[in-house]
């Protein structure tokens, strides 16, 4: 009886001290579209295989920044009025990663971009977001799978940095 | 001198008569992939008949032995209906298949396949096709290997030299110092000169160097980058312990026109 009368204070008292509390605000969605505007330069070149990848193979993947002056590569991108707009790239003695130079670019989803596409005219480089967990840091990846018809082969990840 | 000459003639043509073009949907596809293979057999006994059917069969003269397409049934005189092709107009005919259910087997026990198309009642046929290789699933290690499997010629090419598994005792010997590369077109003529740069040592016994070959040499204008050649060559002590030069094998790498 005594043993009950300890329990049943012990849970007032628990009970008791409970009070509800405000989670605070997680704030607004990243905005990634507008992370993304801003000038670009190259800083890393990771090369894969693509089915050495699916297949797990000894070798994957390969950084291949050091193979050519990938790091001179420059990426400018600017809005328009909030949404994608027009891009140019400077390769200077890089190999040009992206043929284009001018253009404008196009996303899939303004709220979760994966496509990422350079367009001039009839021409479209079509490339891929990585993750966005780094835009905020001042860091973009873009993906370019490439293929033979339809089977896709190599998949370059370059990771441009802010300037 | 005449007969010769009119059977040399009858051979060409027969040859020419023989002619089929094969071609593959995607063109690199492994066992897993599901793929279509396209037959021109204008030129060929199948030209212009009213059906085609596909016979198909793996690994001839590879180890393990050849194996059949499941399509082909037991009897050439009666190929079964799920061997028979689309036409696709004219000479044109098609063929959907998966390595793995074609011929029953794992993945990786399929290394390269052959096929021909023929009538119903094997009445007529194309003659037998080159050997198509299946790209690998599992990693087969080699003493010469490129990264990544297909290039292009504007693609990071790396080639890696693995000197335990090198073919010649003198290659497993040696102190691998450079490796000599030479760029072919689709015509095989070499482009630009030759090129040798210092290996580097990756440790384990593997020594590599990368490089994109439409920066690396100039490629004319209208022309493309077919293949290249590479040998990793070395220092070495012969019987009297003096310093000689060893000589590796050259081996080539098909580049592929990626996009």
């Amino acid at each position: 009886m005594r043993t009950n009368l300890l329990i049943l204070i012990a849970l007032i008292i628990t009970f008791a001290g409970c009070k509800p509390e405000t989670l605070p605000d997680i704030g607004d969605p990243l905005n990634k579209i507008q992370l993304t505007e801003g000038n670009w330069q190259l800083e890393r070149v990771v090369q894969s295989d693509v089915n050495a990848v699916k297949y797990n193979f000894p070798y994957k993947e390969l950084d291949v920044t050091s193979v050519a002056p990938f790091s001179e590569f420059k990426l400018s991108l600017k809005l328009n009025d909030g949404k994608p707009g027009t891009f140019t790239t400077n390769a200077g003695a890089s190999p040009k990663i992206i043929k284009l130079t001018d253009g404008k670019w196009e996303v899939d989803d303004l709220n979760s971009p994966l496509s990422f596409n350079l367009i001039k005219n009839t021409d479209t480089v079509k490339m891929q977001f990585g993750s966005y967990n780094t835009l905020s840091q001042g860091k973009l990846q873009l993906s370019l799978i490439k293929s033979l018809g339809a089977k896709n082969l190599i998949r370059y990840d370059y990771y441009f940095k802010k300037i | 001198m005449r007969k010769i000459f009119i059977l040399m003639v009858s051979m060409l043509g027969a040859t020419w008569l023989q002619a089929q073009t094969i071609t593959f949907n995607p063109e690199a596809f492994t066992a897993e992939d599901e793929v279509i293979v396209t037959v021109d057999a204008t030129g060929t006994p199948m030209a212009g008949k009213p059906e085609a059917y596909i016979w198909i069969w793996a690994n001839k003269d590879a180890a393990g032995g050849q194996i059949d397409g499941l399509t082909n049934g037991s009897d050439f005189k009666n190929s079964k209906a799920e061997a028979k092709m689309t036409n696709k107009g004219g000479n044109i005919w098609e063929y959907k298949f998966t390595g793995t259910v074609m011929f029953g087997v794992d993945p990786g026990r399929l290394v390269h396949l052959q096929l021909l198309i023929k009538t119903k009642d094997g009445g007529a046929q194309t003659p037998d096709s080159k050997k198509f290789n299946f790209d690998p699933i599992v990693f087969v290690p080699s003493p010469f290997r490129v990264f990544p499997d297909k290039v292009g010629e504007d693609d990071v090419v790396t080639v890696n030299f693995h000197q335990a598994l090198a073919p010649t005792t003198a290659e497993q010997r040696m102190t691998p110092q450079t490796v000599t590369v030479k760029l072919f077109d689709k015509d095989n003529v070499q482009i630009g000169d030759v090129k040798t740069w210092n290996v580097k040592s990756d440790g384990n016994g593997a020594f590599s160097y990368s490089f994109i070959p439409s920066i690396t040499w100039t490629i004319p204008a209208g022309k493309k980058a077919g293949k290249f050649s590479y040998r990793f060559d070395g220092i070495g002590k012969d019987v009297t312990g003096n310093t000689v030069t060893v000589t590796g094998t050259t081996t080539e790498k098909t580049i592929d026109a990626l996009k």
